[in-house]
């Protein structure tokens, strides 16, 4: 049976906390300005670079790469500190979050040198290029599909949902490399497109509030030279369910709408027998998920691979965030102007974007039905 | 878990397994299981809490109690009287020494007699009243240990456990001393270890739904093949992972944090509950809810239990006012601290 461990820091870690706080209070003074809501949050390429000066994106990549080789635990605790005052992340979110990770795991040699100092720079940002129009939760459909050319791959297809492709600048794209088959998981391969590439567009699908965030990106026989395909050709979808782990459950998975209760509690009164009961069934949930997902990042320090542990702190979190929202504007009392103070607006947006939070990343229905299964496997093996 | 706590939980879910199975549990019906606690009593784990044990290994003898469904005192009498006792550097009578719970409704009065101590008044919901020589109770202060009357008066929980009522007339104390602990620390370590208790329960009502949903067949397929009952089974997984957290917390906690970590997971582990027993009713139908299958023997102690040493609600107004006191700026600070060794 899975079972989480509470993981204290170690004196280092807490200094490395001590100092992120330091800068996030004086890039942000709460109050300010409107906080940005977890990884919705806008692109802010000044800011990404000031924390890559400090070496605080692209953590985990080792020094040989130009990185400073941190783990997972500290990278947990810089972005937890950023996304807890509503940083704008938005830039580099992607880049540091997963792609470092892959191509540490699975590039060539020359991938490695091409792209990881340029991501612990804060120079080179990534998108996702994996939803189709025809493939959400069921990603190994994907039908944009790469036929072999001179020197490297033609690629042909259409992705949506990719957040920031406008201001990225590579999109790692998930194809079909060969036709499918008998196993819709073989065949599949990750490739590495340059935006900037003849035949590719890029253009918004704009969310509900109007917000520029989503795009669609279409591939119309885009030339991708071979070095560019991550790891072994056909092995996508391995790779694609191994980032799961790091996608899954870190504290951009229960900390969105935080800033929405943190200016709640600054800009409203908050009082009362209720207030009281409300909010400190918020907290004690805050306390327990923010120390499950520290002890995925602990066990991922630990050479653990806790993909179930993730997807289960990943449903539970971003339902989280959800129940939030709607506790915050019980309390505050409704009818809040979304055009109106700070609170107002970061609420409005919080209750019109919040059914993306458990959506994204694989649909929450989804990945209980995996999770189910593996619980159903781990019960059979014990009998 | 250090081997040593792993050591004492195997012990107690061996001791547990072989020595209370469930034609054991069902001839036994409402009676003391003496046979079974005069094993742990040998064990030394009815005492346990006196030796200077940490809340850790009381935390692991509840969470057996709850995952074995144990109709024993051994939270009581390990897990509190001894530890009041033990903290007061007293020593315990002979006999099961269970504790009060601290009642909105008892009443103790301790009066000086002679050389001693006279008590008068009466204590409420006494677990295993009954079947106790003694009974360890905070009074303004004072820690008394006083001999449980031959009459009782008979009450139980949801899950048929004694609660009983216990009046005293100027009964003479086996022990009357300044306590060391007060009435706040004996309601959190209450809390914290009946919810040690609920997420046991919960694991084992968790173990019985993915059992019973990977065997049992219905439309030609097992149940765990439909996604509506994949979504009870995780939604049961999650909310025991979060309460078993929730306490493992509260066991890391330093004392700075040892109040906020015990509020949350008692108010974790009543939320877990309300998921937990629902959902894992649902899993199994209508055999469920037959006196002649094993969930009911944990929903209803998770029923019972949530509702002792406070409910979920009870426990999440001081973390509110926590909450509301330390205002926006200091929220995040609080939620993010470290807790227990790295």
């Amino acid at each position: 049976m899975i079972e989480f461990r509470p993981s204290g820091l170690t004196a280092d870690e807490e200094d490395l906390r001590v100092r992120v706080r330091e800068f996030v209070a004086e890039e942000f003074p709460s109050g300010t300005y409107l906080p940005e809501l977890g990884i919705n949050a806008a692109a802010d390429v000044e800011f990404s670079r000031r924390l890559a000066a400090r070496g605080w994106v692209g953590m985990v990549v080792p020094e040989e790469y130009c990185g400073p080789g941190r783990s997972a635990t500290e990278r947990f605790l810089v972005v937890e500190e950023l996304l807890a005052a509503g940083a704008p992340v938005g830039a580099h979110w992607v880049a540091d979050r997963q792609t470092a990770p892959v191509i540490l795991r699975f590039g060539s040699e020359r991938l490695k040198r091409e792209f990881l100092p340029r991501i612990v720079s804060g120079d080179v940002f990534f998108c996702l290029g994996m939803s189709e129009p025809d493939s959400g939760s069921d990603l190994a459909s994907v039908r944009t599909r790469a036929t072999r050319t001179d020197g490297g791959w033609l690629l042909n297809g259409r992705k949506v949902w990719t957040s920031g492709a406008q201001y990225c600048h590579y999109v790692m794209t998930l194809c079909r490399t060969s036709p499918r088959g008998e196993r819709k998981h073989a065949g599949l391969s990750q490739l590495i497109v340059d935006l900037r590439s003849d035949g590719l567009t890029v253009s918004p699908i704009r969310l509900l509030n109007g917000q520029h965030h989503f795009n669609e990106v279409v591939f119309e026989d885009v030339f991708v030279p071979d070095h560019l395909v991550l790891g072994e050709v056909g092995s996508g979808w391995h790779q694609v369910t191994s980032e799961l782990a790091y996608e899954r459950s870190g504290p951009d998975r229960f900390l969105t709408t935080f800033p929405v209760l943190r200016y709640f509690l600054d800009f409203r009164h908050a009082a009362g027998p209720e207030a009281e009961l409300r909010l400190g069934a918020l907290a004690a949930r805050y306390w327990v998920l923010r120390n499950m997902s520290l002890s995925i990042a602990r066990s991922l320090d630990d050479g653990e691979v806790p993909v179930v542990e993730a997807t289960l702190v990943k449903d539970l979190g971003t339902s989280f965030e959800q129940d939030v929202l709607d506790v915050v504007r019980d309390l505050a009392g409704g009818d809040q102007d979304p055009d109106g103070d700070l609170f107002g607006r970061l609420l409005a947006d919080a209750t019109v974007t919040a059914p993306t939070f458990t959506l994204r990343g694989g649909t929450n229905e989804v990945l209980r039905s995996v999770a189910a299964k593996h619980l159903l496997r781990e019960k059979r093996r014990a009998v | 878990m250090s081997d040593e706590l792993q050591l004492l939980d195997e012990t107690l879910a061996a001791i547990f397994a072989k020595h209370f199975d469930r034609t054991a549990r069902i001839a036994a019906g409402r009676d003391f299981p003496h046979e079974l606690w005069t094993l742990l009593d040998k064990a030394g784990l009815t005492t346990l809490g006196g030796d200077g044990a940490e809340l850790a290994e009381l935390v692991v003898l509840a969470r057996a109690v709850g995952r074995a469904a144990a109709p024993v005192p051994l939270v009581e009498t390990a897990g509190l009287a001894a530890w009041l006792v033990g903290a007061a550097e007293e020593t315990l009578p002979e006999g099961i020494t269970t504790c009060a719970v601290g009642h909105a409704d008892d009443d103790l009065r301790v009066v000086r007699d002679g050389d001693g101590w006279a008590v008068s008044g009466t204590l409420h919901r006494v677990p295993w009243g009954r079947d106790s020589g003694h009974v360890a109770a905070l009074v303004d202060g004072v820690l008394v240990v006083l001999p449980v009357p031959q009459e009782v008066r008979r009450g139980v929980n949801l899950a048929g456990e004694p609660r009983d009522t216990l009046e005293f007339h100027g009964v003479a104390a086996h022990t009357a001393v300044d306590g060391a602990v007060g009435p706040d620390a004996l309601r959190e370590r209450g809390a914290v270890l009946r919810a040690a208790s609920m997420a046991g329960a919960m694991e084992s009502a968790l173990e019985l739904s993915l059992a019973y949903a990977g065997e049992r067949e219905q439309f030609g397929k097992t149940i765990s093949s439909f996604q509506a009952v994949q979504q009870h089974l995780v939604a049961i997984a999650e909310e025991t992972l979060c309460a078993g957290m929730a306490v493992r917390l509260a066991v890391a906690a330093s004392p700075e944090q040892a109040g906020f970590a015990a509020a949350a997971a008692k108010n974790t582990a009543g939320c877990a509950a309300a998921v937990v027993t629902k959902r894992a009713h649902q899993v199994h139908g209508a055999i469920g809810v037959t006196d002649e299958h094993a969930l009911p023997w944990f929903t209803k102690r998770l029923w019972a239990w949530q509702d002792e040493f406070g409910t979920a609600r009870e426990w999440a107004a001081p973390l509110g006012r926590g909450v509301i006191a330390d205002g926006g700026a200091g929220l995040w600070p609080r939620l993010s601290a470290s807790v227990g060794d790295a």
